[in-house]
C-alpha cells in the first residue's frame, strides 16, 4: 500500500501538509506550491507499507526547485570541503617528508662537521700528549 | 443514486480534467478546477490567515459557504465531538447529499449507503482523525447496478481552537463511466 505524503518546510523541520493516494496528483500539486513561493521548502515522499513484514519504506519522489537548489549548494560546499581537506592533507604529507629528510641531512651534517672533527682530533692529541706525559713521568 | 440528473455529471467532468480547458466549469481560465485541489487551497488559506503560526488548522466558523458555493455544494462536515469512533454528518451539500438515498444528516458514517460515493468519501475519517492531516483519496467502484464509478474525495481536520481536531470538512466528486 502506497500513500504520497506533501511535506512542507516551516520552522525549521519538514511537517506533513497533506497525504494523497496517487503519485501524480501528489506531485502536481507539490510543484503548485512550490511555484507559489510560499513555502521555503516542498517536496513529496512516497511511503510503502509492506502487509508481509508490517514495516514501511520511505523515499523521496519530488524535491521542490529550492530544496534541490538548497540540496545542490550544500553538496557543493561540502565537495569544496572535501577536495581542501584533501589538498591539506597532501600539503601534510609532502611537509612531513620534506621535514624529514631535512632533519637527516641535519644530522649526517652535524656527523660530518670539520668543527667537530678538529674538536675531537684535539680532544685526542690532548689525550695522547696526557698520556706520553704520564709515561714519562713514571719513567724517570 | 440511479437519479443522478445529467447536470450533476457534467459538474463532475472535472474529477480527471487538468487546469483550464472546457468542462463545463465556471472556474476562471488557467484557475485549478480540480474539486480536492481547490479545497485544500482554500484550507491553507484559513490556515494561513493567522498571522501569528499558532493555529495548524481553520475553525469552522472561519468557512463561508459564499467563498466556496461550487465546493459546497460537493461539502459535507463531520462532527467527532463525542463520536470519534464513528462520525456524524451534520451539514450535507446537495450534489453530496444527492448520492444517498436516506438523508445523511445525523447519520454516522458506518450507516453511509454501501458502494455509493458517500461510503467512499468518508472511508478515510479515522485515518484523518489518527493523522490529523487533510487525505485525498480516489479510485472506482462498481455500484450496485453495475455502473462504474470514477472517484476523488478530500477529508481536511477542523478546529475550534485552532490546534485540536475537532470536526472534519471534506468534499467529493465523481464521474460515472459505462462499462
Amino acid at each position: 500500500m502506497k500513500a504520497f505524503e506533501i511535506h512542507t518546510y516551516l520552522g525549521g523541520r519538514w511537517k506533513i501538509d497533506s497525504v494523497f493516494d496517487d503519485r501524480d496528483l501528489a506531485v502536481f500539486e507539490a510543484e503548485r506550491m512550490d511555484v507559489s513561493g510560499r513555502y521555503p521548502g516542498v517536496r513529496v515522499v512516497e511511503e510503502t507499507f509492506d502487509e508481509a513484514s508490517n514495516s514501511t519504506t520511505n523515499r523521496t519522489i519530488f524535491r521542490g526547485a529550492k530544496v534541490a537548489k538548497a540540496n545542490e549548494e550544500e553538496f557543493r560546499k561540502s565537495a569544496a570541503v572535501r577536495r581542501q581537506v584533501v589538498t591539506a592533507r597532501e600539503e601534510r604529507k609532502v611537509t612531513s617528508v620534506a621535514r624529514q629528510r631535512q632533519l637527516k641531512r641535519e644530522a649526517v651534517q652535524k656527523k660530518t662537521s670539520p668543527v667537530r672533527l678538529i674538536t675531537i682530533l684535539i680532544l685526542l692529541a690532548g689525550f695522547a700528549g696526557g698520556a706520553m706525559f704520564g709515561l714519562s713521568y713514571l719513567r724517570g | 443514486m440511479d437519479e443522478m440528473s445529467t447536470d450533476m455529471l457534467s459538474d463532475e467532468g472535472e474529477i480527471e480534467s487538468e487546469t483550464g480547458g472546457d468542462s463545463g466549469n465556471d472556474a476562471p481560465q488557467g484557475m485549478e478546477r480540480r474539486l480536492v485541489f481547490r479545497l485544500l487551497s482554500h484550507w491553507r488559506e484559513l490556515v494561513g490567515r493567522d498571522l501569528a503560526g499558532e493555529h495548524d488548522y481553520p475553525s469552522f466558523s472561519e468557512l463561508d459557504p459564499e467563498t466556496i458555493p461550487d465546493i459546497w455544494e460537493h461539502a459535507f462536515v463531520l462532527d467527532i465531538s463525542g463520536h470519534m469512533e464513528d462520525p456524524l454528518f451534520r451539514l450535507v451539500g446537495p450534489k453530496f447529499a444527492a448520492y444517498s438515498p436516506i438523508d445523511l444528516r445525523n447519520l454516522p458514517v458506518s450507516q453511509a449507503p454501501r458502494d455509493s460515493l458517500v461510503e467512499k468519501s468518508v472511508d478515510f475519517a479515522q485515518e484523518v482523525i489518527s493523522r490529523e492531516v487533510p487525505i485525498s483519496r480516489g479510485g472506482e467502484f462498481l455500484k450496485p447496478d453495475g455502473v462504474k464509478v470514477l472517484y476523488r474525495s478530500i477529508i481536511l481536520p477542523m478546529s475550534d481552537d485552532g490546534i485540536t481536531v475537532s470536526g472534519l470538512f471534506g468534499a467529493a466528486n465523481c464521474r460515472e463511466e459505462t462499462v
